[in-house]
């Protein structure tokens, strides 16, 4: 189609690249491009946008890697983005990646695609498994029949590369005419009319109209909502209303015939160009022996829960010492840049801001890296691998019992250890509602920042049972998600059903090329974040907690201070209506291990003066409230830019911000004053 | 239906005492057979024998005849057909009771299907036997009635059974969903296995493998082959 391409030199490409999950278009992307990526989002919408740049001869090419979908039907936000992009037509070439080993599916996506009148090169990528499967593909047949190029590759092993940039570069004005597939007479003598219709009311001609009138024939809403657009409400109803009167009188719906049509033409093509061995030797491959075995009755959960333990392990031994290390680096460089700065005589006040705050305040974020770091890679493995989805098998029918999906579990067992990758984790999710209700849901996993809390209080007020009281706090977490994820479910989202379609794809080794990219864009992204909301929320603290001019860091003079004084009869009938508890609450915001710091401040007491501290200040009851807040409460501010930026919408992050203070405060009420009543601890 | 047998006209008559017999007295005994037939006991014994070898009775030595699930079956028929015939010739033709039940006796061994189910169809309009008649057991079509056995639903298919698509009878996105991944009409599917709970199913589709509920596997109308 190639309408509205930019000027560009003759030397100069841009090529996307379009095919089904699984069909190896991120490997592709990966050997075509290298390191040379940038990953943002595509206007408007949470979908990762993926551009890098490939050269070949004299030759530069800006690569775009749409979003895997597996047709141009446009529900998903992939999709839409994938389909949007594809018919404005700012591109010279589209790289149509192919499993070769899973001609059928992959081809109804080419199919469309070539109807639609996309320019394309059809790559027939992982030839190596279609040839361990015994699967020979003609390629001059099947170019043939599709009226496109045809290449083979293997992007795992490089196989190829250069023979497709060559094509790619020598098709680069290719304008092939849009296929036709012929749909019957009765659906095809609709088309006519509907096209002449079309033509009539100006429809646009940017857009090939055959595709639009199947489109509107098999009742594509989009299409619908195109068409509406173009003509107006009373032509389209006019359309809308000839072909809904045609379907009365069809022997099927329109929408059946059109896809069984597609099939039957994709049959045809496969019958003439590809030879694979009779049905009967299909042997039992690999993958479902593997499968047998990790979703089996009895091993499956099992097996599900000890991954899920080695990836907890594993993020969070390895990452805790790495921690340790750079919260000591933050610590030596502040410091010794506070000394610096006096001596050269900067001004206390500015050094404050450069130590405490900045260095402070970020670094308490930037301690989460390696956790992040190690968590994504094992993220990545998984995913890789295929074993993800077979998790997502295994636990759908708990997790949708809980009104969730199975691919819910990773973000609530990720948000253990941290919730900012919890939050991030569920983007694997496809329905908008499943995400929301994951995320809102996602900071009541007690995150390992909680734990430090937990322990000094545990500690000084609860010695003998010092582990019940924290392996409670935990439960009382996932009771309550439980619960929010339930209500969510009635009130946000009322009768929107999800579904379970998706593909098991087969088991793969992961590539560790592919692995340690997937992990760096994860990191990225954190600290995009880290420099961006993150910083200025530290900074906007630290600055309350130095004014009025002259006031203590921090100190009940200091607009935290008084803020806390202001806001402490809040939790008064709480059981701890102190400003020093209410300040330490709201600079837990900051970040939950914070809490246990400023407490320390505020009481003006070292470690071992903390424990006295708060012997003489909490009773036990009180002090079980206090932990109940401070596991329930308002994540702390990684949490909530992680929220805004996943969710696109201050919507969300204020109702996740709100909903869980109210929630902490009735649950910490509850237990206070129930305990008051019984006599429990006071 | 059970595979065919074809009766001789005595056995069927054996068979059709048989069931009366234990109808009426709870057990049927080679003398009482003989007596209700009007023949020796020892031309019973040797049919008796016979209907042993083709599995419609049980009997143990010197011990009470009982029917098998497939001789019940064979007896219902045939004294359907009794009845069917007796109906059409004493209420329509007005034949008298007597020689309407003497030929019905003749007629039933070499009623055919067809003229049979036309019988019970006349019967019907005009209202001359009930919706609760034994003929509706025998009315189906055979040939109609093995299509229906295999038609199913996806969801009650067992794991290792392979199907074709017939219909996806989910609507809106979920249809368009099902049929984008390959699951429309004439798709082989194969049913590879059921999560740990029993929901939701793998099964393998167009050669790859593809997940779903089972509240959506029960929208799938499939033809197990």
């Amino acid at each position: 189609m190639a309408l509205n391409k930019r000027e560009r030199k003759n030397t100069e490409l841009k090529v996307a690249l379009a095919g089904n999950p699984n069909s190896g278009k991120t490997t592709m992307f990966n050997e075509l491009t290298g390191s040379r990526q940038h990953v943002g989002n595509w206007p408007g919408v949470t979908v990762e946008k993926k551009t890098g740049r490939a050269f070949y001869q004299d030759y530069s090419l800006e690569v775009i890697d749409l979003p895997g979908t597996y047709s141009l039907g446009a529900y998903s936000e992939d999709e839409v983005v994938a389909r949007d992009f594809l018919t404005a037509g700012d591109y010279d070439v589209v790289l149509n990646i192919i499993n070769s080993a899973n001609l059928d599916r992959n081809l109804y996506f080419t199919v469309q695609l070539l109807e639609m009148g996309v320019d394309l090169i059809a790559v027939l990528n992982m030839a190596d498994e279609a040839e361990k499967k015994g699967i020979k593909i003609d390629k001059n047949k099947l170019s043939q029949m599709l009226g496109t190029p045809v290449v083979e590759t293997v992007a795992s092993r490089g196989r190829g590369i250069d023979n497709l940039l060559e094509q790619t570069v020598q098709n680069r004005n290719l304008t092939e005419a849009s296929l036709k597939i012929d749909y019957g007479s009765e659906v095809e003598d609709l088309i006519s009319e509907v096209v002449e219709m079309l033509k009539q009311y100006d429809f646009s001609q940017q857009i090939n109209q055959r595709w639009a009138a199947v489109k509107l024939i098999e009742h594509d809403p989009e299409a619908v909502k195109l068409l509406e657009r173009e003509v107006g409400a009373s032509k389209a109803k006019k359309i809308k209303s000839l072909i809904a009167e045609r379907e009365l009188k069809a022997e099927d719906d329109f929408d059946n015939i059109i896809i069984d049509k597609k099939y039957e033409f994709i049959n045809k093509i496969i019958e003439e160009s590809v030879k694979r061995p009779a049905a009967d030797a299909e042997l039992e491959n690999v993958s479902d022996k593997i499968d047998a075995v990790v979703t089996n009755k009895y091993l499956g959960i099992p097996i599900f829960m000890a991954v899920m333990w080695a990836i907890f392990k594993f993020t969070f031994t390895l990452g805790d010492p790495l921690i340790g290390y750079i919260e000591t680096f933050f610590e030596i460089a502040g410091g010794w840049i506070g000394t610096q700065l006096l001596e050269i005589g900067v001004a206390p006040l500015i050094s404050s801001f450069i130590t405490d705050g900045i260095i402070g305040g970020v670094g308490s974020v930037l301690v989460f890296i390696p956790n992040i770091f190690l968590l994504f890679l094992a993220i990545g493995v998984l995913e890789d691998s295929g074993y993800m989805s077979r998790a997502a098998y295994v636990m759908d029918k708990v997790m949708s019992k809980l009104g969730l999906h199975g691919k819910s579990f990773i973000p609530m067992i990720v948000g253990f250890g941290c919730n900012v990758p919890g939050v991030m984790a569920t983007r694997t999710l496809d329905s908008k509602r499943d995400r929301i209700i994951s995320i809102l849901i996602n900071p009541l996993m007690s995150c390992s920042a909680r734990l430090p809390v937990y322990v000094v209080f545990a500690g000084a007020l609860f010695s003998s049972h010092a582990s019940t009281v924290v392996f409670s706090l935990y439960i009382m977490g996932i009771v309550m998600a439980v619960i929010m994820a339930g209500i969510f479910n009635k009130i946000l989202f009322k009768g929107e059903r999800s579904h379970f379609v998706m593909e098991l794809p087969p088991y793969r080794f992961p590539t560790l090329k592919g692995v340690i990219i997937h992990m760096w864009e994860k990191v990225g992204a954190f600290l995009k974040k880290a420099g961006t909301i993150i910083f200025s929320v530290v900074v906007l603290i630290w600055v309350l907690a130095n004014l009025p001019l002259g006031v203590e860091y921090a100190s009940a003079e200091s607009f935290i201070g008084q803020f806390g004084q202001l806001v402490a009869p809040i939790f008064a009938p709480l059981g701890f209506g102190s400003w020093q508890a209410a300040s330490s609450l709201v600079f837990g915001i900051l970040a939950k291990e914070v809490v246990v710091g400023t407490l320390g401040v505020v009481y003006a007491a070292g470690e071992g003066g903390l424990r006295t501290a708060l012997l003489a200040n909490f009773t036990p009851l009180a002090a079980y409230s206090f932990l109940t807040m401070v596991l329930l409460y308002t994540p702390c501010i990684a949490t909530l830019g992680a929220i805004k930026s996943e969710t696109q919408s201050w919507k969300w992050t204020l109702i996740t911000a709100s909903y869980l203070f109210v929630l902490a405060w009735i649950t910490a009420f509850v237990i206070y004053q129930g305990g008051m009543l019984l006599g429990i601890g006071v | 239906m059970e595979a065919k047998i074809t009766l001789s006209e005595s056995m069927e008559d054996y068979l059709e005492a048989i069931f009366n017999l234990i109808k009426k007295n709870g057990s049927a005994r080679v003398t009482d057979i003989a007596n209700s037939l009007g023949i020796a006991a020892s031309s019973v014994n040797q049919g008796l024998k016979k209907l042993n070898q083709q599995g419609l009775i049980k009997q143990q030595k010197y011990g009470p005849i009982k029917l098998t699930q497939s001789g019940v079956q064979a007896a219902e028929k045939v004294n359907c057909k009794h009845q069917i015939l007796y109906l059409f010739l004493h209420k329509t033709l007005g034949v008298k009771p007597e020689t309407a039940d003497q030929d019905a006796c003749s007629i039933e061994h070499v009623l055919s299907q067809e003229s049979f189910e036309k019988m019970v169809d006349y019967l019907i309009k005009n209202n001359y036997i009930e919706e609760q008649s034994c003929a509706f057991k025998f009315m189906e079509n055979e040939e109609e009635e093995k299509m229906a056995a295999k038609e199913l639903m996806l969801a009650s298919m067992s794991v290792g059974s392979k199907a074709e698509v017939l219909k996806i009878e989910s609507k809106g996105r979920l249809k368009r969903k099902l049929m984008d991944m390959g699951l429309n009409r004439g798709a082989r599917v194969e049913v590879k296995g059921k999560a740990p709970m029993g929901d939701p199913i793998e099964i393998k589709v167009r050669g790859y493998s593809l997940s779903l509920r089972q509240d959506e596997a029960a929208e799938i109308l499939v033809k197990e082959v």
